[in-house]
């Protein structure tokens, strides 16, 4: 509310002054106008521009000539694609090592979380969360980097496995396509769980303490109160973290299978980004590469709009 | 009694468990400094797990001699400052309209940011066509223009925006303050805790990224560190199987002063320690604007 357009009357009421036109509206809000419409327009470019270009998936879309220009083909290349056993395998891939990531990482951050809720020195409790906060910074380039060295074939993990006997040839961890969707999701869970545990802990900070209190006198030990007080009272939290990361199984990362596979595990490290990527850019079949995207995201819309129903249903906590 | 003696051995049993958790953290980034502190020549050989045994500073000396490595640290150091700033800027400017609930287009405004915010940026190929079309590819902006507001930041800045008291501005408004002295001289120094947030989820995104050179440029002046250790990576990957059959076809006698290997762990470290020394000072910062964040979604 502007102060200028109020008029203050005797008995102390507010009042506001009769309306302007657009121009007067327009004019004293310039400054508003100056600081927002340029990202509103940077909002439709960056976007809301894209957009137009999922016609071509439709199309046998062809850059010199534009989406206006090219073929259209209707549905040719999905249809091509639900032939493709390649493409399927990426589906495949995709859910499998996302719904690892989605039932692991919420699992260990969530034991974390209790873990570190039972800590009551703080020194230690902060250098710990410190120390798993880091694998969330740093980027994928360097996490890929550490375990490829790590569980390299002359990486430590080998050396000790072989000094001790337990094997006598070194194991090929990342070169395996039959454990590679295990080794990528541990990867993945590694780098997040530190991070993840910060909204568990904030869950559990804000449980009201009277809870823990009566049941101290009523006799309850710690693991009592961990089982009847903190779980049930986060259990919304966790509910409605588990329903909203559904949203993301067609999503299993670019970068983890990118990075981490190799033509000894294409079979089961390729997913569908990394395929819209090797069939978009390096071979240039914008087309094809387009309907792939675009299923993609369209089937994240529609399980996105599922899990927040289930979430609105369940928990009354809703994302819109 | 007994109780008591049951506490303290659970305090123990979870004290080892979150130590055990934390090493497993940490442990790849000790390995990582040992390797490329000690002789390369040496390394080969095996036996190090947590100290160098021949410390030698080789491989950091070929990281700064290189050319090539020293453009993509500078691609690397003007991506940030110049896209942090650039975001934390837009970002904020945006968020503090959307606290005017009077401004003539908000509803529209709204609605246009959460269609935006739902939608994300869309699908590759078509965002590189728009990239095509703009002339960003194989510029130096594909790395500023496309991520000058984010979404996320924006509601983080709003929140913040939104709780701080009214007065201050309310008494500035009546000293005929415009909205844009208002935002730089009132509300930018009262923000500096989420200016903090948020400048280093900013900075950890630019200076991690690499995807983006991987997409929208081939110009070898503009790959930015992570994306030459990428390369690296992968060259390394490639020929791991080779070179270990070579290694024990000419197995002694091959001093080499420093290898790939040595090389990529240095760059590991040094791409590694800005963050390091950044994101622990800010913890009490980014824990609260994570909270924030999650409530919003």
């Amino acid at each position: 509310m502007y102060l200028q357009d109020l008029i203050y009357l005797k008995g102390g009421l507010l009042l506001k002054k009769s309306t302007y036109s657009l121009f007067q509206t327009m004019y004293k809000q310039r400054y508003l106008m100056l600081m927002s419409v340029p990202f509103i327009i940077w909002i439709f470019i960056f976007n809301f521009a894209p957009m137009s270009g999922w016609l071509m998936a439709f199309q046998d879309y062809n850059p010199n000539k534009g989406i206006g220009g090219s073929t259209w083909v209707g549905l040719k290349h999905f249809q091509v694609f639900f032939h493709n056993l390649e493409a399927i395998r990426a589906v495949r891939n995709t859910i499998a090592i996302s719904s690892l990531n989605i039932i692991a990482g919420n699992i260990i951050p969530l034991i974390l979380a209790l873990l570190l809720n039972e800590v009551n020195k703080m020194f230690f409790k902060r250098t710990v969360q410190t120390i798993t906060y880091l694998p969330h910074f740093v980027s994928y380039v360097v996490i890929a980097n550490l375990f490829l060295t790590i569980f390299g074939l002359q990486g430590p993990v080998n050396e000790v496995l072989m000094n001790t006997g337990i094997t006598s040839q070194p194991i090929k961890f990342w070169w395996n396509k039959d454990t590679f969707w295990y080794m990528l999701a541990s990867a993945n869970i590694w780098k997040e769980a530190g991070w993840g545990a910060i909204i568990y802990l904030a869950a559990i900070a804000g449980i009201d303490q009277e809870l823990y209190e009566s049941a101290n006198v009523d006799g309850c030990g710690r693991f009592k109160k961990v089982l009847y007080i903190t779980i049930p009272s986060i259990l919304p939290t966790i509910i409605v973290l588990w329903i909203l990361s559904l949203g993301d199984i067609f999503n299993a990362g670019f970068d983890a299978s990118y990075l981490l596979g190799s033509a000894a595990t294409r079979d089961t490290s390729d997913v569908i980004s990394t395929y819209v990527y090797r069939y978009g850019i390096t071979m240039g079949m914008y087309s094809f590469s387009t309907a792939v995207n675009l299923m993609q995201i369209m089937f994240g819309f529609i399980l996105i709009f599922i899990s927040n129903k289930i979430s609105k249903r369940l928990t009354d906590y809703s994302l819109w | 009694m007994k109780k008591a003696i049951g506490a303290s051995i659970f305090d123990l049993v979870n004290r080892i468990l979150l130590t055990i958790m934390s090493a497993t953290m940490i442990y790849p980034f000790i390995y990582v400094l040992a390797i490329s502190l000690n002789k390369a020549a040496d390394s080969n050989r095996g036996g190090i797990y947590f100290f160098p045994r021949q410390f030698t500073l080789d491989s950091y000396r070929i990281v700064f001699d290189n050319n090539e490595l020293l453009q993509a640290a500078m691609v690397s150091i003007g991506r940030t400052v110049i896209g942090t700033s650039l975001t934390i800027l837009c970002s904020a400017m945006f968020a503090y309209v959307f606290t005017k609930p009077n401004y003539f287009i908000y509803k529209p405004m709204k609605f246009i940011f959460f269609m935006a915010m739902f939608l994300g940026s869309g699908a590759l190929i078509p965002v590189y066509m728009l990239y095509r079309s703009l002339d960003l590819l194989n510029k130096f902006s594909v790395y500023i223009l496309p991520v000058l507001i984010s979404t996320w930041f924006v509601i983080l800045f709003r929140t913040y925006f939104l709780q701080l008291p009214n007065g201050i501005e309310e008494a500035a408004v009546i000293d005929g303050a415009n909205e844009l002295r208002i935002f730089f001289c009132i509300i930018i120094p009262l923000s500096t805790p989420m200016i903090a947030t948020i400048g280093l989820f900013a900075a950890v995104d630019q200076w991690n990224a690499w995807r983006d050179t991987l997409f929208f440029t081939s110009n070898d002046l503009l790959k930015p560190l992570q994306f030459v250790m990428m390369e690296i990576m992968q060259k390394a990957q490639a020929s791991t199987m080779i070179t270990r059959a070579a290694m024990k076809m000419s197995r002694v006698g091959q001093v080499r002063t420093a290898d790939p290997m040595s090389v990529r762990m240095a760059i590991t470290i040094i791409t590694t320690v800005p963050i390091v020394l950044v994101y622990p000072f800010l913890q009490k910062y980014f824990i609260k604007g994570m909270m924030i964040g999650s409530m919003k979604g």
